[in-house]
């Protein structure tokens, strides 16, 4: 079961942000750190790689994100 | 979920939420960088956590290293690091998972009958040994830019110095040997003189022929990072093909192949018509040179007004009709770089290294940064990136080519040949003057017969793979098969092409199973630790050439001594006792790494490129050279060379000094080089042009990301990517095989059309990760008359469809 560590950037102005956050957070895949200016940090646990992946293509397309940057993975399980 | 299995999933979570904070942190500037580093450690939890560069590309992203057990359990982007600062690419992310693919080789391997069967170590190194003994002068030694320093170093020593042989090349000479023919016959010197800070300081970003949004997707994220955070850079991305850089890009110059020395000779035309070249820089730094019919490598000089009338006839309208580049794009190039206010970065990798005119495009690169002065301010630089981790690092600063000795010593030369012997404590005279085979020709040599002139007998192979890098490998290696006295000794972590021809097959330790120090494309010199033991018997390269060396030693080799009798890799400890770390179980009782560094080290300053001491690097993310010791007893890194107030070589009444200079006057040179037609061109036979190159997901032959699941997943075989038209015009859509053919092989593959690259009409391209699909059996061997870099980027292709079925084979 893939772990990863996830930087989401809010698109400028960040008042986008509050949308984004809202969706994630009631995203039971994602458990959400504190936001810090643009940056929103987050853990992802999916059940495999392609459902990892498909939510990381899922953050991508929220409207106001601009970027999603991987800052970890744990691969105990692969 | 056992308790266990739930300490491990805590442990990851705050692990992954640990990393995530610091990087979001650093990434928003808040708060100050070193306060958060003591405030947000990974945490503990039993894991060991420690630094190293990523295994991959030349990048030299430095990532965390999380182990637990003794296995390698999370991979984390290291804050710490100046290259990254926290992120990786999804190769860098995935990097520990490459320890651990199902197939790793645990043994020595030695073919009996056409099938490969397990030795014991010690007859594996008495079949080597014997094979050298028997014809020393027919042994050679094939690495690679991932080759560790010390790997490097210990191959250079044992051929150069112990077998008197030149014959020992790294694989860097098909990736990165025209940017060290541009750079030396440019400024005397190899390396850039600039630093990855260029990407942060640029207003103007000049890509040619280069995608790093693929290849180096952590330095293109440090500009793209700077436009969402409001700065206002330009992108231009010159090229054959669009790629996923060209969707970032202002502007995108498709250019026909080799159109690039147009454009570079049309730039600098453009800069003298307009009067806007840097009069002043060119006054006080520069001479000029003239490519000569047949080329030298140094030309022929020339003054400002020859050179003038020389790129005359490069206006932008004849650099249209020669490289396909409108004449308003020209124009705009030329109006950028005769600009003062605006800083000017070019980047460039395989597009203008792997071509037949390499040298010359090189140097009409930095010719045009020269002439106008975008050169020795931060974001005013031309600079070159590498493929692979340590092709700066090993095979350039080492001197792995075969013509160089460590610390860009020349074998030809006599004073640095003497020099050598004297610091390594030879007779005069052990060191050959006659440079050895280049990559191209130790294989043809190789691969015919003994008895026509095949004059390599026994290849041993140490971290690459050349049975899928090689340009027309069926004639270049795998021609070898029919020769019986010929001997193939690959060292490596998985079977691979060259396994599946080896005759003697031994088993690596990979990455952080072993000590390290590599050398990345921004002159970082980078060291990490052995964190895991190598599975079964795989052991260290370093520990193969050592013990190689011994059994010749034992032999009677007269090579393995020095002039005092001792063996050339006399190693002791503290006490200054030897410690025989030929034998494996003694080889980690000395830092054998340290040693040879430090050895390797005072070779670094007869150029200038003086590298930091071991113990500084342990302490560091890596330190760019040259790193000097200041009155404080501080080392201190350079970022900018040439440059006063970077360099400590240059001082301030200098200014900038290019002080290796060809022409001895502390000046570089700005060269005219024509622009010539390709080796090999379309026609009615093979109408496309064929380019090959990387992709994202996977690096170089795919040896260790395709055993990464996630990555051999996202992009699981190779693919012939199509322009739309040319696809409809032979009735082919996506996922159809087609018989792609050159004059050299054919090869099986399913279409892409509109995929991740979208090239013109009349190019198709495919990516050579794909050990199933091995696209250089149908490559060209044609070379760069100087670097003797083959060209991997054009040769003519045919298509033909042949099926509806998806599976794709060799055929
Ligand atoms: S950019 Fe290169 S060095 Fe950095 S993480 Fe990716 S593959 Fe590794």
């Amino acid at each position: 079961m893939p772990i990863s560590g996830l930087v989401v950037t809010i698109q400028r102005p960040i008042e986008c942000g509050a949308e984004v956050m809202r969706r994630v957070q009631a995203d039971a895949r994602f458990t959400c750190g504190e936001p810090c200016g643009d940056r929103l940090p987050l853990v992802l646990e999916a059940e495999d790689d392609a459902a990892a992946r498909q939510a990381h293509d899922w953050l991508h397309s929220l409207p106001g994100v601009a970027h999603v940057d991987v800052a970890f993975v744990g691969f105990l399980d692969e | 979920m056992r308790p266990h299995d739930l300490d491990r999933r805590n442990f990851l979570k705050m692990s992954a939420l640990a990393a995530a904070t610091a990087l979001a942190h650093a990434q928003a500037g808040l708060p100050d960088d070193d306060a958060l580093r003591e405030t947000e450690p990974l945490p503990d939890l039993d894991v060991t956590w420690n630094k190293a560069p990523c295994r991959f590309c030349g990048t030299g992203c430095h990532v965390q290293v999380g182990v637990r057990d003794g296995r390698v359990v999370a991979i984390a982007g290291d804050q710490l690091a100046d290259v990254n600062k926290g992120l990786l690419c999804v190769k860098g992310y995935h990097v520990g998972m490459i320890l651990y693919g199902k197939d790793r080789l645990k043994q020595p391997m030695l073919r009996k009958r056409g099938v490969l069967e397990p030795i014991s170590w010690d007859e594996a190194l008495d079949i080597m040994a014997k094979r050298v003994m028997d014809n020393p002068a027919g042994f050679a030694f094939y690495g690679s830019g991932q080759w560790t320093i010390p790997e490097g170093y210990a191959a250079q020593k044992l051929m150069k110095a112990g077998l008197s042989s030149n014959h020992i090349e790294p694989n860097a000479r098909l990736c990165m040997a025209s940017a060290v023919t541009g750079f030396l016959s440019t400024y005397g010197v190899d390396e850039p003189a600039g630093c990855y800070e260029d990407l942060d300081e640029c207003n103007v970003l000049i890509m040619w022929g280069n995608n790093p949004a693929e290849m180096h997707p952590v330095l293109f994220s440090r500009v793209i990072d700077r436009r969402i955070r409001g700065d206002d850079v330009m992108l231009i991305d010159i090229g054959t093909r669009r790629t996923r850089t060209t969707q970032y890009c202002q502007h995108y110059l498709e250019m026909k192949p080799h159109g690039d020395l147009a454009i570079a000779n049309g730039i600098a035309h453009l800069l003298i018509k307009n009067g806007t070249y840097d009069k002043d820089f060119v006054a006080k730094f520069c001479n000029f040179r003239t490519d000569t019919e047949p080329t030298t490598l140094n030309g022929q000089a020339i003054d400002f007004d020859q050179y003038k009338q020389k790129v005359a006839q490069y206006t932008p309208e004849y650099v249209e009709e020669v490289s396909g580049v409108p004449a308003e794009k020209i124009r705009l190039l030329g109006d950028l770089f005769g600009r003062r206010d605006v800083r000017i970065t070019s980047v460039w990798c395989m597009g203008m290294n792997q071509h037949t005119r390499g040298t010359a495009i090189n140097r009409l690169v930095h010719g045009v940064h020269l002439l106008s002065g975008h050169f020795g301010k931060p974001g005013d630089a031309p600079t070159s990136l590498t493929g692979q981790p340590s092709a700066c690092g090993t095979a350039r600063e080492v001197g792995t080519l075969c013509h160089l000795l460590p610390g860009g010593r020349l074998v030809a030369k006599e004073e640095h040949r003497r020099d050598c012997e004297q610091r390594w404590n030879l007779p005069e005279g052990r060191i050959k003057a006659e440079p050895g085979y280049h990559t191209v020709q130790m294989f043809e040599k190789f691969c015919t017969p003994t008895d026509e002139g095949g004059d390599i007998t026994t290849v041993f192979v140490q971290v690459t793979n050349p049975g899928q890098t090689l340009p027309d490998v069926h004639r270049l290696l795998q021609a070898k098969e029919k020769l019986k006295d010929k001997f193939l000794i690959v060292s490596d972590v998985y079977p691979t092409a060259t396994t599946a021809l080896a005759d003697l097959v031994l088993p690596a330790a990979l990455w952080v199973e072993k000590n390290g120090i590599y050398g990345n494309s921004e002159r970082r010199t980078q060291q990490w630790f052995k964190m895991v033991k190598p599975p079964g018997e795989a052991r260290d390269d370093t520990w193969m050439t050592i013990a190689l060396a011994r059994r010749l030693y034992d032999l009677g080799h007269p090579g393995m001594k020095d002039k005092d009798g001792k063996f050339l890799f006399q190693v002791t400890n503290d006490a200054g006792e030897e410690v025989p770390v030929w034998d494996w179980e003694h080889y980690y009782d000395v830092n054998v790494d340290r040693a040879l560094y430090e050895e390797y080290r005072p070779f670094t300053h007869l150029k200038h490129k003086n590298v930091a001491p071991y113990d500084e690097l342990v302490q560091a993310r890596g330190l760019r050279w040259p790193v000097v010791e200041k009155e404080n007893g501080v080392w201190q890194e350079t970022k900018f060379r040439f440059v006063a107030e970077y360099d400590p070589f240059v001082t301030k009444e200098e200014g900038v000094k290019f002080y290796h200079s060809v022409t001895e006057d502390n000046r570089a040179l700005i060269w005219f080089c024509p622009w010539e037609p390709p080796e090999e061109s379309p026609d009615s036979e093979y109408p496309f042009w064929l380019c090959t190159g990387r992709v994202l997901e996977h690096w170089h032959t795919g040896t260790m990301t395709m055993r990464t699941p996630p990555l051999k997943r996202a992009m699981p075989q190779a693919y012939v990517e199509m322009n739309r038209d040319d696809a409809r015009k032979l009735a082919l859509s996506n996922g159809e095989i087609v018989l792609l053919t050159t004059r050299r092989g054919e090869l099986e593959l399913p279409v892409w059309i509109d995929g991740r690259g979208r090239p013109p009409r009349g190019t198709v391209f495919v990516p050579f990760f794909d050990e199933r699909l091995l696209v250089n059996e149908l490559t060209l061997a044609a070379i760069d008359p100087h670097s003797k870099q083959p060209d991997y980027k054009k040769c003519a292709a045919a298509i033909r469809k042949i099926s509806h079925t998806q599976t794709a084979q060799k055929t």
